[in-house]
């Protein structure tokens, strides 16, 4: 698992996303105008441009879309390897770069369904995810 | 839908010099790239340099890199424009001098840049930062993400990889001015190094020092040059959708940009005589072979086979001078100096016969989206 770095919210959009996080909620933003729910979060609808949207709770199940592993450390910031990133697709719709957590090396691939998971040990909650179904 | 108008003005390359590509000491990148300019309009035969009349440098994502007016300043020109893209790896920088020069703003343009960066010859290239609380990073990362969807899609293995690893190097073996030249083989290959899973340390471009230039002029002017000039035919551009659309990035299916060029150039793949992909990663090359209609998609492992078929005598010779994985790190520009020298025929013993097209084709990941960036060149007597 990689040491973590403390996330920058560049607007109150992204800084809404991670309160939710905090609360262990994964939340993304629905448009009202044509029903797309967005990522990263931001003021508008990158589809219709609409500035009405509500925060739609996701269900926090997806897919591995793909999944490599950092098996040596190429950054003092991260200095324990093996650990994995995965670009995970949501029901929902969206995709989200993440780390599938509690897998040796080896043990995943794409398709794999995943659940989400939330990491706390930073002063600051990680959404991550684990390999499973819907609880 | 239209099809893209040919230029106004043919633009043409008439000046490439290049430094040694390696360890430089502490030399500075930008006394680097006055060094290859120098040469490049030695080569180009132009003995005033006010006739010089746009320059471009080109940054990094940390800051550093030529700085087009500073550098103006150390080469004693004043260049009526000036600029560096935002994101400014070969090909971007070469579109946009050629418009300018296309559009009438500027005669004769040189585009420069050198490095001389920290951990130059150990460290891993690619330096990108996507999400660091996940600790996703590395240019190499998206291109990992891309070949294990591939090898999952279509059954490929890191093997192909390996023989574009080996091609590179002894390609480079032949290259007095690459920086990475010992010998290499596919046992090498697969007991190198896991870095970023499935990319092995061979897989990943490294850092090393060195500079580049090319100049460009209107073909009205190339004719006053001192070398045979080397014609722009046509440029392909395409971005993707970001990453969090979860969408293949460095594989482009739809080669809107190969569609781009080959139509604006009237041929097709079958008439490219050598091929320069943009590799920070082994997997950019093998993507190129795919996007731009050399093999199916999928079928990059096949065509490629021993690797012989990519090497100087082969069907399809890539990236002759090493590339980036063996020749040297430096944002595609040594791809353009070598692709106009195998066109003039000036490569000696890495010469690909009679090559008259060249193809240069580039993929980038910066933020969470893909970009690809692709030119025809070609001598003029390409179609005589």
């Amino acid at each position: 698992m990689p040491e973590r770095t403390r996330p920058k919210p560049k607007n109150r959009f992204e800084q809404a996303y991670w309160d939710a996080l905090a609360r262990h909620q994964l939340s993304l933003q629905r448009c009202k105008g044509c029903g797309f729910v967005r990522h990263p979060p931001g003021e508008f609808c990158p589809e219709c441009w609409s500035g009405e949207f509500e925060w739609q709770p996701m269900s926090g199940v997806g897919s591995i879309v793909s999944i490599i592993w950092y098996m040596k450390s190429l950054d003092a910031r991260f200095p324990e390897v093996p650990y994995n990133v995965a670009l995970v697709r949501l029901a929902e719709g969206p995709a989200l770069i993440s780390n599938v957590v509690g897998s040796a090396f080896g043990e995943l691939k794409i398709g794999d369904p995943v659940r989400a998971c939330y990491s706390d040990e930073m002063d600051f909650t990680a959404l991550l995810f684990e390999r499973g179904s819907a609880r | 839908m239209g099809t893209k108008q040919a230029l106004s003005r043919r633009v043409s390359i008439v000046g490439v010099g290049m430094t040694r590509q390696g360890a430089h000491g502490d030399a500075d990148g930008q006394a680097l790239a006055l060094q290859a300019f120098r040469s490049a309009m030695e080569d180009a035969g132009i003995r005033d340099k006010h006739r010089i009349d746009g320059l471009l440098g080109a940054k990094q994502f940390d800051g550093s890199g030529i700085d087009p007016v500073l550098f103006s300043r150390a080469a004693g020109i004043t260049p009526s424009i000036t600029g560096a893209l935002d994101y400014a790896t070969a090909a971007f920088t070469l579109h946009y001098g050629a418009a300018l020069i296309a559009s009438g703003a500027c005669d004769m343009l040189a585009f420069v840049y050198g490095r001389n960066p920290p951990g130059s010859m150990v460290e891993l290239s690619g330096a990108q930062e996507y999400d660091l609380v996940h600790g996703f990073f590395n240019a190499a990362a998206v291109h990992g993400l891309s070949w294990v969807e591939h090898m999952h899609k279509y059954g490929t293995t890191t093997d192909v990889l390996g023989r574009i690893a080996v091609q590179s190097r002894r390609h480079a073996e032949l290259n007095p001015d690459a920086a990475f030249r010992e010998p290499m083989t596919m046992d090498d290959y697969r007991n190198s190094r896991s870095m970023i899973w499935p990319l092995r340390e061979y897989d990943v471009c490294r850092m090393s020092g060195g500079a580049a230039a090319i100049i460009m002029a209107s073909s009205e002017v190339a004719r006053d040059c001192a070398k045979l000039p080397i014609d722009f035919l046509s440029i392909g551009r395409e971005a993707t959708h970001a990453l969090e659309r979860g969408v293949q990035m460095s594989f482009s299916p739809e080669r809107r940009a190969a569609r781009q060029l080959y139509e604006a150039a009237g041929i097709g793949p079958q008439d490219v005589d050598v091929l320069f992909p943009y590799e920070a990663t082994t997997v950019a090359a093998v993507a190129a072979l795919e996007n731009y209609g050399f093999c199916e998609p999928g079928g990059c492992e096949a065509f490629v086979g021993d690797g012989s078929r990519i090497g100087i005598n082969g069907d399809l010779p890539m990236n002759t001078h090493g590339g980036h994985l063996s020749g040297g790190y430096l944002i595609g520009l040594t791809h353009h100096v070598e692709l106009v020298r195998q066109l003039r025929g000036e490569c000696g013993p890495r010469q690909v016969p009679d090559a008259k097209v060249g193809l240069y084709a580039s993929g980038g990941g910066i933020r969470a989206q893909f970009y690809h960036a692709a030119t025809l060149f070609a001598r003029g007597d390409w179609n005589a």
